[in-house]
């Protein structure tokens, strides 16, 4: 009886291994994800491809702060961008090896996440959503009347991209680096969910009164997933840089910050899988629909409209129903 | 008898050799176009749209270029680079041997770099990013009033007319008042120009009255007036006035559209502004009146359906001088471009293009600088 | 110092406008915890209804009734349409929100299609010929009007919370929603009088702010922005708070573009802003000056 209790014990504590299934799932994606530049040769599809893979980047590290950790945040264009603009200044003003403008990005990125994460997460609901908003914006001015330093409105142009052995890397070559940066980011995405910061910030999330009593330092523990989230927004902000090779404000606007808010929100919240579908449903389904190309932003209002009246716990939530129907389990709510 | 079967033979192959004339000559020639079509830049973007399309059902109807019609596939590029990137390559790849752009500058800029690796000539009629043309693109040509150009009209203009004028600026807070403005400033204060205030709105503000009692407080002679928000700039022209502000007005280039009277009213009765079409020209106001019999009021005077109407012909008969739909031979044709009667400039002094400048507006002397009076649009200054 | 009078008249006109919108959003938070993003929405109906039906000749009274009631009317139907089916099924709030989101992009957009993307004037019920008061003092009756109708519109809405049985079953609904349902308050009709209340508030300035800039399909955007944060500065709990926040911020505005200069005014009312929500973040009125 002891040794049951204890292996179950045992089993709780542990950190959870990673199911062979769920291993193999993987791995076919990523298997489609790398190789399916040999199958579909259309430039443009890739660039579709390559553009709701910076996408999803971006909102899997929003997905992770509003839905993981709690926080309303609505700063992440401003990290995309500080992440972007250092980037490309630094390669394009400075002559900086491209390659070598990665981890100054994300550090950058982190770094203003730190400085005004310290104030901010003190905040609390619409309290920490204005005030994130409020740097968004500031940033976003910044951006566009700071010409000497960001190149203004039209921003930075001319931006050269990332080489290879001399060969430089456009089309699908851009694609697998964001493939690459996709799965990286998913990599480290899950793997603090499951590691004791993930579960301390999880804890936090559902009952403040009981983490903090179990010991977990709240503030610190949602500060450092909040600069981790900026870390891999900073990536994202790289590889948007080196892909289109020009820069302009456009990625601190209201509409872009409000797209993304969008993706995060369908997909349901905590969910990955759901902002994955969620980024490629916004990303291409407007596209798809030929006879709605030209209204493209009218569209993706419909789509979102359409999804929230079918779906009330969003993609994420439609996704884990379906699986549980499946394997005739109940969700856990926590996919 | 032999001679029957070969004449049988002869018309056959005449008979086989036109039809296969005809299905080539039926096969349209496909141009793009990205415009944006519902966010901040739509309002000018669809005027261009429209004069675009306006030249092209034209030359449609009139047979087409090469024996064959023109079919021009419309993207959105939603204001945004990323996609206005994507677009081209879309075109691209359905084959478009020209690209119009007729969204912002910053999708311009966006997609031209794009069209460039891709080798598919492309162009504006409105774009005025200096960095469009530098560094020089080998497959991008426009003829728009870039802003060095432009401001070196205005120069000109304000020597002549005012001597050594105190300079004023009032601007939004658009891409278009930020870029044009800064610009501007530059240009006009190495030329020795002095500003005695410099103001912004943010775009949608409700009221403009601080931006303007520090004007009036500044007692300038001239106020330039710069921007893409019509609304707010026509509040601060509404304000100017109403303090008594005796400084003239001179706007920057979006000024010619049919909401701007509507909106400032009175206030806007002497109000100068810097273009590139001369509307007392015959030439001019010929095509304005087609326009407008197509588009109704919108198009009265509008420059940017003006430019984009006489574009759209220029590349048309680069196509024809072209001789085939190919895009590097209609590439030389456009960079051959010689003196093209274009209704663009002051003298009329027509289009060209060369090997190291794809820019049709060259010279600050085809600035013209309109007026506003009674409500409407009043021909040009003289300077 | 001679203008002063002007930019304080300045100030109050934008604060009132904030207020207003600030009102508004108050309304739909307090008795449903909803943020309805699309309210600037409403106010743009309003106004653009409007233009176009003067464009039609129509005469102004009936006009100016007809688009408040239209915009309002749609206001309506965005809850019958979409926050009532969520709600039944226990949507999560954010879905809530991410819906009204999507109406604000159908509305908006729509309505471009429609009408088109060409800012049109929206004349004000009165003549535009400034009132003179002083020597370098005058002052619009639009502005006039302003002042007149955001008074009457926070009066009347004290009033209906503080004197009608209903409003305090909305001022109930809001503290303690699971009380109020036990006390026998219908939850779904007190959103559905939010609802109507905040898309009244927020299509009548669709017509103080529309006279002040232009009637077009993107004008919900600015004012939509600047109302939230002059609701939580002012504070969340209280009619006052959307009124004194509102009144802060177009005060601040002004006078920073008049004192400082307008280059940078922007950019320091933002960061303004955030040292603020640093320091106070629940905002200037405290949660006792309430309507609990």
């Amino acid at each position: 009886m002891k040794a049951a209790a204890d292996q179950e014990v045992r089993r709780l504590l542990d950190r959870p291994s990673w199911p062979a299934r769920r291993v193999a799932v993987w791995a076919a994606i990523v298997a489609v994800l790398l190789l399916a530049p040999l199958v579909v040769t259309n430039g443009y599809h890739l660039t579709l491809a390559t553009n709701v893979i910076v996408t999803m980047i971006l909102t899997f590290s929003l997905n992770f702060v509003i839905g993981r950790i709690g926080l309303f945040s609505l700063s992440h264009a401003a990290f995309l961008g500080v992440g972007g603009y250092v980037a490309a200044i630094l390669a394009q003003r400075h002559g900086v090896e491209p390659w070598l403008t990665l981890p100054l990005a994300m550090a950058a990125s982190m770094a203003i996440a730190g400085l005004i994460g310290v104030p901010v997460l003190r905040l609390r609901g619409f309290f920490l959503a204005v005030a994130t908003l409020a740097f968004t914006l500031f940033a976003d001015v910044f951006a566009r009347q700071a010409t000497d330093i960001t190149g203004g409105a039209y921003g930075i142009t001319n931006i050269p991209p990332l080489t290879l052995f001399g060969l430089p890397l456009r089309g699908p070559w851009m694609y697998e680096v964001a493939v690459l940066a996709l799965l990286l980011s998913a990599l480290v995405l899950e793997n603090v969910r499951l590691s004791r910061l993930g579960r301390a910030i999880l804890a936090a999330r559902d009952n403040e009164a009981a983490a903090a009593a179990a010991g977990i330092d709240i503030p610190r523990t949602q500060l450092a997933g909040y600069v981790l989230s900026a870390a891999i927004t900073g990536l994202a902000g790289w590889v948007y840089s080196f892909f289109h090779l020009t820069l302009n404000p456009f990625v601190l606007s209201l509409d872009i910050t409000f797209l993304w808010l969008f993706i995060v929100l369908v997909g349901g919240l905590g969910s990955m899988r759901g902002a994955a579908l969620a980024s490629i449903l916004l990303g291409v389904g407007p596209e798809m629909l030929g006879f709605a190309a030209a209204q493209q932003v009218l569209t993706a209002g419909v789509l979102v409209l359409l999804v929230v009246l079918l779906f009330p716990r969003g993609l994420g939530g439609l996704v884990e129903d379906i699986e549980a129907r499946w394997r005739r389990r109940p969700a856990t709510g926590d996919g | 008898m032999l001679r029957r079967i070969f004449m049988a033979g002869a018309a056959g192959v005449l008979a086989l050799a036109a039809g296969a004339a005809r299905a080539q000559s039926s096969e349209p020639i496909i141009v793009g176009l990205t415009y944006d079509a519902a966010k901040q830049a739509s309002y000018y973007s669809l005027l261009m749209r429209d004069g675009t399309l306006a030249r092209i059902n034209e030359i449609n109807a009139a047979g087409g270029v090469l024996g064959r019609q023109i079919k021009v596939l419309t993207e959105d590029d939603e204001n945004n680079p990323a996609v206005a990137a994507q677009k081209v390559e879309k075109l691209a790849a359905a084959g478009a041997v020209f690209i119009f752009e007729v969204g912002s500058s910053s999708t311009g800029l966006a997609a031209s770099r794009v069209a460039e690796e891709l080798k598919v000539p492309n162009g504006s009629s409105a774009n005025v990013a200096e960095a469009l043309t530098n560094p020089h693109k080998h497959w991008y040509f426009r003829i728009s009033l870039r802003d060095s150009i432009a401001t070196q009209g205005l120069i000109g203009f304000l020597k002549a007319k005012f001597k050594e004028p105190k300079l004023a600026v009032i601007r939004d807070a658009t891409e278009t008042g930020l870029v044009v403005s800064d610009n501007q400033i530059k240009f006009l204060e190495a030329a020795g120009f002095k500003y005695v205030a410099k103001e912004q709105i943010s775009p949608g503000s409700v009221d403009v009255t601080a931006q303007a009692l520090r004007i009036k407080a500044a007692n300038p002679d001239v106020v330039l007036v710069t921007g893409g928000s019509l609304p707010d700039l026509a509040n601060y022209v509404k304000a100017h006035a109403r303090l008594g502000i005796k400084a003239p007005m001179v706007g920057n280039n979006l000024f010619a559209t049919t909401s701007f009277p509507a909106l400032a009213g009175e206030a806007a009765d002497g109000f100068m502004f810097v273009d590139v079409v001369d509307t007392g020209r015959p030439d001019v106001s010929e095509a304005d009146k087609k326009l407008v019999a197509l588009h109704g009021d919108r198009a009265k005077n509008s420059t940017l359906m003006l430019v984009s109407y006489d574009f759209a012909g220029l590349v048309v008969d680069a196509i024809k001088r072209a001789g085939a739909a190919d895009r590097a031979k209609i590439r030389d044709a456009l960079e051959a471009t010689s003196n093209y009667p274009s209704l663009v400039g002051r003298k009329g002094a027509g289009v060209s293009f060369s090997a190291t400048s794809h820019d049709g507006v060259n010279n600050s002397a085809q600035v013209v600088i309109r007026l506003v009076k009674g409500g409407q649009y009043a021909g040009s200054v003289d300077y | 110092m001679e203008f002063l009078p002007l930019v304080v008249l300045s100030g109050l006109q934008v604060g009132c406008v904030y207020a207003m919108m600030a009102l508004s959003y108050f309304v739909i938070i307090n008795a449903t915890g909803i943020v309805n993003f699309a309210q600037g929405e409403w106010m743009m109906l309003a106004a653009v209804f409007g233009a176009a039906m003067l464009l039609a000749a129509l005469p102004y009274p009936l006009v100016f009734l007809a688009s408040i009631l239209a915009a309002t009317l749609i206001s309506l139907l965005a809850e019958r349409l979409v926050i009532r089916p969520l709600e039944a099924r226990g949507a999560d709030i954010n879905i809530l929100v991410v819906g009204l989101l999507g109406v604000l992009v159908v509305v908006r957009h729509t309505t471009g299609l429609i009408f088109g993307r060409e800012e049109v004037r929206l004349p004000g019920p009165f003549a535009e010929n400034p009132l003179i008061l002083g020597e370098t003092v005058f002052v619009l009756p639009q502005t006039l009007f302003v002042f007149a109708v955001t008074a009457a519109t926070f009066i009347a809405l004290w009033l209906f919370l503080h004197r009608t049985s209903f409003g305090r079953s909305f001022r109930i609904a809001a503290i303690d929603p699971l009380g109020a349902q036990i006390c026998g308050v219908d939850l779904g009709r007190v959103r559905f009088a939010a609802f109507a209340i905040g898309g009244l508030i927020a299509a009548l300035l669709g017509w103080l702010y529309g006279p002040l800039h232009a009637a077009g399909n993107l004008m919900g955007e600015a004012p939509g922005v600047k109302g939230f944060i002059a609701l939580i500065i002012g504070s969340l709990v209280s009619p006052l708070g959307a009124l004194v926040g509102g009144l802060l911020l177009g005060l601040f505005e002004v006078a920073a573009a008049f004192y400082i200069g307008s280059l940078y005014s922007e950019a320091i009312a933002f960061v303004m802003l955030m040292l603020f929500l640093f320091v106070r973040p629940q905002g200037i009125i405290p949660a006792r000056w309430g309507s609990g």
